[in-house]
């Protein structure tokens, strides 16, 4: 795999994320390694944590039928930005927003 | 009289890009005259003619057309009725033609071997000829039904590649890809040694399930498969380097909320792929384009409309051009036209290869629609051979009111003030616009892992479908796109 389709992630003079991909329709022989575009920054820690499934938990003499999970955590991201040894460094937070699963019918449409 | 019928002395036979485009309907005995149908899935042949195959079934039967290139209908042997044996039921799901012309056809179907159990029923028909040329069920040994959904097959060469799900028998619904002959429709191994590759999510009673099927080369000529699968609140690309057990996979999420639906997959150029998915809590389109190796974003773009109340639920797959642009195609419910009738519409757009939507005849975005307050589904979209025109099939009127478009790629044929003219049915007439009020803008999903792969065998059964019939007094509505 080369370098250049690893996972990097960037932010841009307007703080939107943004990829490879974005700078090379400003610079198209951009490489990763090459100064960035003046206002863009590297951000660390691009990779979303997986969400986390919470399931219905059963008191003594109830119905354990439907053990399907409940509820879902996802992971949604936000830009920090701080100024380490005199270096401002751009990294993401993974907050973790907890939403209900409404649950879906298996995909089968009826025509 | 439908005008399809006196169209060919209109403009001549099949004559590729110089056609005007049109929006179509067949309809025959089988389906009767005021058809009601889903048109799920097309393909283009190489002579610009579309095959089509419906998701709803009549008496139990699937069915299949063939338009030629100018909005007639084909031959007469290609407007068949499938019917699987001994009074089984069929949804046909997925059409494909072949590198030589032939065409396979896909969907649920029973298998007669003893069990009252659901599988896959595949055919291959040659053009022209009415009897189908082998047919074949798929099952997975266990006790639970398989099923196939949205744009669930493609062909290379000899072969025959699909993606379809079922219950594992505890929790939860799994994702299998798989392959098969197009000389007899038998399964074959597509990792070199196991049938087929399944995707389960780890987590109890969480189900993926997957769509668009899709073939492409990488940079060193290997043909991978990949299919895109939507699990609880994501999708991602799967993809297995053929006759190898090199994977690949890589999840993707929405910026907030958990309501994700199916887009698809398609090659972008030797190392990446465009992929698509829609958000209906936050009413957008997303458009990435992620590496073929390990499904890093390279660069995404997102799409919202103005006014919109619903939609982005029913995305085809992207389809590529052979100069690296795409054409994305989506569904939305706005109030922004028609007195606010929260109208349900048809969008397409096209951006370059490095992301840039496309100004068109003037605009960025064109929108097949009609007056009417209820949802539309657009299911699969094609490219002509020459690319000079964009076909995109579905159903109006909330499934209703079924539908093979064929619209210029270079954007024109719109008209904001004026309906399409011809016969087309329903109570309110088609337009075709570009003045529909949206936004493109930098994606914001996410990208993870997902899911985790394994593998499984399938087996087959032979003669499940009765010998294919021509439905009768086939007829075809057609409004013009000028």
């Amino acid at each position: 795999m080369s370098e250049e389709l690893d996972e990097h992630v960037y932010i841009n003079p307007d703080a939107e994320w943004q990829y490879i991909g974005d700078i090379q329709r400003i610079i198209p022989d951009w490489g990763i390694g090459d100064e960035l575009p003046a206002g863009w920054h590297e951000v660390t820690n691009p990779s979303q944590p997986d969400p986390i499934f919470i399931y219905p938990e059963f008191g003594e003499g109830e119905d354990e039928t439907n053990t399907a999970p409940i509820k879902q955590t996802m992971f949604h991201r936000e830009l920090s930005i701080e100024v380490i040894d005199g270096v401002m460094t751009y990294n993401t937070v993974w907050n973790p927003v907890t939403y209900d699963i409404v649950e879906e019918l298996s995909p089968h449409e009826i025509g | 009289m439908p005008l399809g019928a006196f169209k060919a002395t209109l403009f001549g036979a099949a004559s590729g890009g110089s056609d005007p485009g049109w929006v179509v309907q067949p309809y025959s005995d089988t389906t009767g005259s005021s058809p009601t149908y889903w048109m799920y899935d097309i393909d283009v042949a190489s002579d610009d003619s579309v095959w089509a195959t419906t998701l709803t079934n009549f008496s139990n039967n699937g069915a299949i057309w063939h338009i030629n290139a100018d909005g007639t209908i084909g031959h007469a042997n290609d407007q068949k009725v499938l019917d699987p044996t001994q009074s089984g039921s069929t949804n046909t799901r997925g059409i494909a033609v072949a590198d030589d012309g032939d065409v396979i056809t896909i969907g649920g179907g029973p298998i007669n071997d003893g069990f009252a159990r659901t599988g896959i029923l595949t055919a291959r028909h040659t053009p022209g000829t009415l009897v189908q040329d082998w047919d074949n069920s798929l099952f997975f040994p266990s006790v639970t039904g398989m099923h196939v959904y949205q744009t669930p097959f493609t062909t290379k060469g000899t072969k025959g590649y699909g993606c379809n799900y079922y219950y594992d028998g505890v929790s939860k619904y799994n994702t299998q890809m798989f392959q098969i002959s197009l000389t007899d429709g038998a399964e074959e191994a597509l990792n070199g040694s196991n049938d087929c590759l399944y995707l389960y999510n780890s987590s109890y009673g969480v189900s993926t399930d997957p769509t668009s099927a899709c073939v492409a080369t990488d940079g060193s000529g290997n043909d991978w498969f990949y299919i895109q699968y939507r699990t609880s609140g994501g999708v991602g690309v799967q993809g297995v380097q053929i006759g190898t057990t090199t994977y690949m996979s890589k999840g993707y999420f929405p910026s907030s909320g958990t309501s994700v639906n199916h887009g698809g997959v398609c090659g972008a150029d030797a190392d990446n792929l465009y992929f698509t998915f829609g958000d209906s809590s936050n009413r957008k389109l997303h458009l990435l384009k992620v590496a073929k190796s390990n499904g890093a974003i390279q660069w995404q773009r997102k799409i919202t409309i103005d006014s919109s109340t619903g939609g982005f639920t029913y995305i085809p797959p992207p389809v590529a051009d052979s100069s690296g642009n795409v054409y994305v195609v989506f569904n939305s419910r706005d109030t922004q036209q028609f007195s606010s009738a929260n109208n349900g519409s048809v969008h397409w757009a096209k951006y370059d290869s490095s992301g840039n939507i496309q100004t068109l005849d003037g605009t960025t975005l064109k929108t097949l629609t009609t007056p009417q307050a209820v949802d539309v589904y657009p299911m699969r979209s094609r490219l002509s051979s020459d690319e000079s025109f964009l076909y995109i099939c579905g159903a109006f009127n909330g499934g209703q009111r079924s539908f093979v478009a064929k619209l210029p790629t270079d954007g024109t044929g719109t008209d904001n003030s004026t309906a399409l003219s011809g016969n087309f049915p329903g109570s309110d007439a088609l337009y075709y616009k570009n003045n529909w009020t949206h936004t493109d803008a930098a994606g914001d999903a996410s990208q993870s892992s997902l899911g985790s792969q394994s593998t499984n065998s399938i087996s087959s059964y032979a003669n499940q479908l009765e010998d294919c019939v021509a439905q009768t007094n086939v007829g075809i509505y057609l409004d013009e796109v000028v």
